[in-house]
């Protein structure tokens, strides 16, 4: 049912590409730079995001006066402040876009693991980054945020307290309060870029950034948005105060949201379950349907007797998995008699593309899944018949 | 392909007058914006958002006539 459900949305996914084939030259195709969009909405907020750093104060008093001064007085900083406010939208969309699209084309699989795993993290950082975002503007919406946040956490069984009393700075809102959430919207932002590097390794030739049209598009569309429907602040925080029904941003907050209709372990439960899904994901559903053009060869192997040491697999290996030892001992084959070195594969590197077995003129080297004795005989069947 | 490429040419045009115009209400929104007047600089941010996608449109026009991106045997 679900690799049904999954060959059917990848169907869907690849018609979507030619449908818009058709109307913009293929190497233009937006949807094949949803991971790019995403890196360039988080650039233009972390520029965005200095500026208004510069201006934000981070205490009870102060927090709310300074965003207004920032939006109203500071020259064109309404603007800036509106461009980080829909970057952090545009962010999301674009991440939840390349999140399916992966999924869906089953590119998380195998050597698509580590970038899958990393993408997974960001996602979660992302969501902390947007949430505290809400709370530093300080306004009777950044109050009911703090405080469904707060529930949130209490809601985790054991570490839930401990985790609430370590994001307001104790038991009540304190002058601690505002710096920690700073810290946990900031922090979290430049330990985005790490795991962007972790994100990419594994990929060989990554679309970090999109073409030119798309970023002033995406560019101009933000900054466009930000002017004519600019970010606005609600009425000050008033901690002492009842506060009234304040509307959350269902797109953005919607686990806080959520916990208004149902109750707080349960939003838990579901966030939980759906990124403990998300994690596991890559390691159970590896079977995949021949058509889907997935095999699975096996880590390349290399056949020491073989193997001369002439480092032509090493060169060639996109992956950097394999590399060269001083050989133990010499070689079986008279070309690998008087071997120097040894190639040696590094499993979690080796994506099992038999680039290597092309490489190697010596026949050193085998993908056990795929032997090329069976290659052989694949292809004279194909022939034959 | 030819009427295509005229179309793409007008195109191009057209976007460029309207890049201009917007570069105009970008000027016009930093001399007389200010605090006190914020419509003009809301102006000016509307008219700077405006001319990045016209500019991003005039690429995507170029490209789609073939004057830049790939060549013609790499496409």
């Amino acid at each position: 049912m679900y690799r049904r459900t999954l060959t059917a949305l990848q169907r869907f996914t690849l018609r979507l590409d030619v449908a818009i084939n058709r109307v913009y030259p293929s190497d233009l195709n937006p949807l094949y730079y949803t991971g790019g969009l995403t890196n360039l909405f988080l650039f233009i907020l972390v520029l965005s995001g200095i500026f208004i750093f510069l201006y934000y104060v981070p205490s009870l008093a102060d927090a709310h006066p300074s965003v207004t001064y920032l939006t109203d007085r500071v020259p064109y900083g309404g603007l800036i402040r509106g461009i980080h406010r829909y970057a952090a939208d545009a962010f999301i969309v674009a991440a939840l876009l390349h999140l399916f699209r992966n999924w869906f084309t089953d590119r998380y699989l195998f050597s698509r693991d580590s970038p899958w795993i990393s993408g997974m993290f960001m996602l979660l950082l992302g969501g902390l980054i947007g949430a505290t975002g809400y709370i530093l503007v300080w306004d009777e919406r950044a109050l009911a945020t703090l405080s469904t946040f707060t529930e949130l956490l209490r809601a985790i069984p054991a570490i839930g307290g401990a985790m609430a009393s370590l994001l307001v700075g104790g038991g009540g809102l304190s002058e601690g309060t505002l710096p920690r959430v700073l810290l946990l919207h900031v922090g979290p932002a430049s330990a985005l870029y790490l795991l962007l590097w972790w994100h990419y390794i594994r990929i060989r030739h990554p679309k970090v950034w999109p073409p030119a049209t798309w970023v002033l598009v995406s560019l101009g569309v933000v900054t466009l948005l930000a002017a004519l429907v600019p970010a606005v602040s609600g009425t000050p925080a008033a901690p002492g105060a009842t506060p009234g029904a304040i509307p959350l941003d269902v797109f953005f907050l919607l686990p806080f949201w959520l916990a208004g209709v149902v109750p707080p372990v349960l939003v838990v439960l579901l966030v939980a379950g759906l990124f403990t899904a998300g994690f596991v994901i890559p390691y159970v559903m590896r079977e995949a349907p021949r058509e889907m053009g997935v095999r699975h060869a096996g880590i390349a192997q290399i056949i020491d007797g073989n193997c001369t040491g002439c480092e032509l697999c090493y060169y060639d290996c996109p992956y950097d998995a394999i590399v060269m030892v001083p050989t133990p001992h010499p070689g079986l084959t008279r070309a690998a008699a008087n071997r120097k070195l040894l190639a040696a594969v590094i499993d979690s590197r080796c994506v099992e593309c038999g680039i290597c077995i092309g490489a190697c003129p010596f026949e050193a080297l085998e993908l056990p899944g795929l032997l090329e004795s069976d290659v052989r005989q694949r292809v004279a069947e194909a022939v034959r018949a | 392909m030819g009427d295509k490429r005229d179309r793409y040419a007008w195109g191009v045009g057209i976007l460029s007058v309207l890049g201009l115009s917007c570069a105009l209400l970008i000027m016009l929104g930093e001399a007389f914006g200010g605090p006190d007047h914020l419509w003009y600089w809301q102006l000016g941010s509307a008219a700077l958002g405006t001319i990045f996608v016209i500019y991003g449109l005039i690429l995507l026009l170029l490209r789609k006539m073939g004057m830049i991106g790939p060549r013609r045997a790499e496409r």
